[in-house]
């Protein structure tokens, strides 16, 4: 399983949990359609910590920054990719 | 025949497809800007001017960058600049009369950030570039440390202070230059001056954020400007019925002597005392009844709550009319269901400021093996520190009056508020279950749980005055009485 595919997957149990249980695109809104919320956020950020060993402290920090997908696998790495 | 659940006082009219085609055309357009001003001219005395700006930005979607820093300049040139009245009557006052002087003074904050800025993004991996929001903000008290201690001539003195009330004014439209530094939509640093302070009118707090966040909801197209200035239609005729309803609250809890006790033909009046007449009637003075306390408690949360959404949603209106196409600062607060859903629903865009400031900065630094620990602190660095970290700053003149030391002391009583605030807005979202609104009653989900919330923020209302010359004890004293118990 690829590192997008395990995000992915993630997302789709967190999508399920705020009562969206289709399919979501890799480049469809999250953040700014209202789907999730703030907190759903911080525990997208918490998942990319403790599956990815990512660190965001030092980077700026934008919440719509994980508003799909996509942008997301941007903090995780090229290798998510293939 | 539309059924009573589809009423809406205000229509629809960014879903009506022949009305969004007709705000496209040159005659529509022309339509959209004279009902907006119309209205605009019952909402704010200043209603001319930003309708000459909003009618250029229409006519030239494509040069709204632009158009947008120099209509943030007139704005702020026709206002008079920034008020520095707390210097004025002091010793080399005389030179923020000078026409040449504030101008200057915004110029040299601008051209200090500019340096700031660039120096950040070029020493991404220094200490600087990491922490660029702390530093400022650390350098912002170190200059008003300075300010204060280091005596200087009258005319020195006088230009350290204007500079440290300018650079107050800029400072958190700053830290959103600074958090928008590696967004991909962040335009140029000189295009997003149009950004600060801007036109459609604010405070310290930015309306609505930053210049990336404006890229994102900003009208792409001549249709989405259509829709957008719609809203904006919709939205300012809200602020309208909402002004009738602020003037007839008033009415009826206060009477209004000024208007020969009566708006709009109602004569009715409780006579209730106002806020500060309840809250001063301690010691010496005969109590007012414990009903009475409650109820100039609640009338004046009511009358409050009203108001701040009439501010908030004139501001968004222009800023949707001038093509961004921003959430409202205030949506529905009575009916928050939890302290966290309230703080979100009342102030949105100071809420904003503080996750982006405060709470992210924490959340991603502290207590990472410790979730539910990590959550709190998070909560108390934002709703807590930052909150309290803002008004005091905010005061400046109470800064420049009493000395920053002092200044700290008068504000002891918002400490409090900000640290009950920010504690319980963190068990809030500590205990929060993610319980679907359809298994909860509709008495719970429409009535008890949004009523606890009221009581809990009209309670922690009685904190959250600007009389700074109040202790602790005389507030606590006020909470008292509520319950008929009188302390000595």
């Amino acid at each position: 399983m690829t590192k997008k595919d395990t995000l992915r997957t993630f997302i789709q149990s967190l999508l399920a949990e705020y009562g969206e249980t289709s399919a979501i695109g890799d480049d469809n809104s999250l953040v700014l359609s209202g789907l999730l919320d703030s907190l759903a956020v911080l525990r997208i950020v918490v998942f990319l910590e403790e599956e990815f060993g990512l660190d965001l402290a030092d980077q700026g920090f934008d919440q719509h920054d994980f508003d799909s997908v996509t942008s997301i696998m941007r903090f995780v790495g090229d290798e998510g990719d293939r | 025949m539309p059924s009573q659940a589809a009423f809406r006082l205000i229509p629809a009219l960014d879903t009506y497809p022949k009305v969004v085609a007709l705000a496209q055309t040159i005659p529509g357009k022309i339509v959209v800007l004279v009902v907006y001003a119309f209205g605009l001219s019952l909402h704010t005395g200043n209603w001319l001017l930003i309708s000459m700006i909003l009618a250029v930005l229409t006519f030239f979607p494509r040069y709204r960058a632009p158009l947008l820093v120099c209509a943030t300049f007139i704005a702020l040139y026709l206002g008079g600049w920034l008020n520095f009245d707390i210097l004025a009557n002091i010793e080399g006052g005389e030179l923020i009369g000078r026409a040449w002087f504030k101008p200057v003074v915004i110029l040299v904050v601008l051209l200090f950030f500019a340096g700031y800025y660039r120096l950040v993004k070029e020493k991404k991996g220094g200490w600087l570039g990491k922490r660029p929001i702390r530093n400022l903000i650390l350098f912002y008290l170190g200059l008003i440390c300075l300010a204060s201690t280091v005596p200087l001539p009258g005319t020195l003195w006088i230009a350290v202070w204007a500079v440290v009330i300018v650079l107050g004014n800029y400072l958190w439209y700053f830290t959103y230059a600074l958090l928008d530094r590696q967004a991909k939509e962040t335009p140029h640093l000189g295009v997003q001056t149009g950004h600060f302070l801007p036109f459609w009118g604010g405070s310290n707090v930015p309306f609505p954020k930053g210049a990336a966040y404006l890229r994102r909801i900003e009208a792409k197209t001549p249709e989405q400007l259509a829709v957008c200035q719609l809203k904006g239609i919709k939205l300012l005729a809200w602020t309208l019925v909402l002004t009738l309803v602020s003037g007839m609250l008033e009415q009826i809890f206060y009477g209004n002597p000024e208007r020969g006790d009566s708006f709009m033909g109602i004569t009715l009046s409780m006579g209730i005392p106002s806020f500060n007449s309840v809250l001063h009637s301690g010691a010496g003075q005969t109590p007012y009844p414990w009903y009475m306390n409650w109820l100039a408690l609640l009338a004046s949360f009511c009358v409050k709550m009203v108001n701040f959404s009439v501010w908030g949603h004139g501001i968004i209106a222009t800023s949707r009319m001038a093509g961004y196409n921003a959430l409202r600062n205030t949506y529905k607060p009575l009916q928050a269901t939890t302290i966290a859903d309230f703080w979100n629903r009342y102030y949105y865009y100071f809420k904003e400021l503080l996750v982006e400031n405060f709470f992210y900065p924490a959340f991603l630094r502290y207590f990472k093996k410790s979730p539910r620990l990590r959550l709190f602190f998070a909560t108390l660095a934002a709703a807590g520190f930052g909150n309290v970290l803002f008004h005091y700053l905010r005061d400046i003149d109470v800064i420049i009056t009493l000395g920053p030391w002092q200044a700290l002391v008068a504000f002891h009583v918002y400490l409090f508020y900000g640290i009950v605030l920010g504690t319980a807005i963190g068990l809030s979202q500590l205990l929060e279950k993610k319980r679907p609104a359809e298994q909860q009653s509709w008495l719970t989900r429409r009535v008890m749980k949004p009523t606890a919330v009221i009581v809990f923020y009209c309670l922690l209302s009685i904190f959250d005055n600007p009389d700074r010359s109040m202790v602790l004890s005389d507030y606590f004293s006020f909470l008292l009485r509520l319950f008929n118990i009188h302390p000595e």
